[in-house]
């Protein structure tokens, strides 16, 4: 009878948990599948996974008149020795009178202090996980300041929305779900800039993203 | 030097090894080798589950306006119990009002939902039940017991638009890359609202549940 050189434990009733440090046995199917864990799912499971959020229940947040350089409406930075990964990024515009709207996701190396008003407390995804090592900020109208321009040579931009006319027949929801996320190896800056024309957009917004040591990485 | 790993190849006929027996490792004739990720494990591990709202021609109506503290659906995953959501999707058919509101977002427990009980669906039809506690309700109908709190609600998904339905598309879908684990004693809710009029809707909501101990 045929045999492999690998074999994995069927386990599929009772889930087991072993601590760390110890070897485990590979899981397995009933059918032979050798079970994996992306390395999405691990690290959220891994309590690796935070949230910076803008606007709650029926009060949105209002965006800057117009996108403006420097500053944004929300921001995370990443100190020394911390790699960011933004893994998600959502919003909803629910009033957008205004026309020549933006909105973008980027980020840069850091290099000088971000000065704001309002303070943002990562919240873990996994609910009562631990803290998040990275700040964050958020504030209407570019209340953020990231300290300096952005430069071609040295932000990265990650997503970009943009629409010319008033909120009418298009959708004002949108989503970045990116297959490569980006690292970014402190210290460094995430942002956000939602801006419009005449009137800042009201907005409701949402970036999610994984915090890994950078020994980890590289 | 080398190394050799070899599986077995099946295909034809499915093994059905016990718990706890070590099985080879599948391969195709090929010869690559069969691996399983987590969320199909799950779902054949019997540990997916389906709340949904609407049937056949006849959609729930939300809230007119969305509101602190009240939904149109939640599951409360009880201490011990983490659930994971994985899929939601809300299709509006009827959307006269304006400033329409979706949003999916998560908290922890804090006191008891109120609300319309809804048995959770197995994903594996005939399936084992779910451990977890759910509603549905139009017109939030359901009570989560706080109001959002911007340092512990998660705000997992958000649909907005200003104006009534037109030519903007009706279909909210959230498939996270991601999936936040919500450990027990926490509230996962939806809320579907809108000004003037509430929309109609149907909707639906997946995700897996998996004792706390499993994972931290």
């Amino acid at each position: 009878m045929a045999e492999s050189t690998l074999r994995v434990k069927v386990n599929q009733g009772i889930l087991r948990s072993d601590t760390e440090e110890v070897s485990s046995d590979w899981k397995g199917s009933q059918r032979g599948e050798g079970c994996v864990l992306d390395f999405y799912t691990a690290m959220v499971l891994e309590q690796r996974g935070f949230q910076v959020r803008a606007g709650s229940v029926s009060t949105p947040v209002v965006g800057d008149v117009v996108i403006t350089d420097q500053v944004c409406e929300m921001a995370a930075e990443a100190p020394t020795g911390l790699t960011l990964m933004p893994i998600f990024f959502n919003f909803g515009l629910n009033l957008a009178a205004a026309t020549l709207f933006e909105v973008a996701l980027k980020s840069r190396p850091w290099t000088t202090a971000i000065t704001f008003t309002t303070a943002f407390t990562p919240l873990p995804l996994y609910i009562g996980g631990v803290g998040a090592l990275s700040r964050a900020f958020v504030d209407a109208a570019g209340g953020v300041d990231v300290g300096v321009n952005e430069d071609l040579t040295l932000d990265r931009l990650h997503y970009h929305w943009a629409q010319p006319i008033a909120a009418g027949a298009y959708t004002t929801t949108a989503t970045w779900e990116p297959i490569a996320p980006p690292c970014l190896n402190a210290r460094a800056i995430l942002y956000v800039q939602i801006g419009a024309d005449t009137t800042g957009p009201s907005y409701f917004a949402t970036i999610n993203y994984f915090e890994l040591p950078t020994a980890s990485l590289s | 030097m080398t190394t050799q790993i070899q599986g077995i190849v099946n295909q034809d006929s499915p093994r059905s090894e016990s718990d706890g027996n070590w099985i080879d490792l599948k391969v195709s004739k090929r010869g690559e080798a069969c691996v399983l990720d987590f969320y199909i494990a799950a779902a054949l591990e019997q540990r997916a589950f389906q709340v949904r709202a609407g049937a056949l021609s006849a959609p729930l109506v939300g809230d007119v306006v969305i509101t602190d503290q009240v939904c149109e659906m939640a599951t409360e995953s009880g201490t011990g119990l983490t659930i994971m959501p994985v899929e939601l999707s809300i299709a509006i058919n009827l959307g006269g009002g304006t400033l329409h509101e979706y949003a999916a977002k998560s908290r922890p427990w804090t006191t008891a939902i109120t609300g319309t009980s809804f048995t959770a669906l197995p994903m594996y039809l005939g399936g084992i039940a779910a451990r977890s506690l759910s509603y549905v309700s139009a017109a939030g109908g359901v009570d989560v017991g706080a109001n959002e709190d911007l340092l512990l609600d998660r705000l997992h998904y958000h649909f907005a638009q200003p104006i009534a339905m037109g030519a903007w598309e009706g279909l909210a879908l959230w498939n996270p890359i991601a999936p936040p684990p919500i450990a027990g004693r926490s509230i996962f809710y939806v809320q579907i609202a809108a000004d003037t009029t509430g929309p109609s809707y149907f909707a639906h909501y997946n995700f897996i549940e998996m004792s706390t101990v499993n994972i931290s």
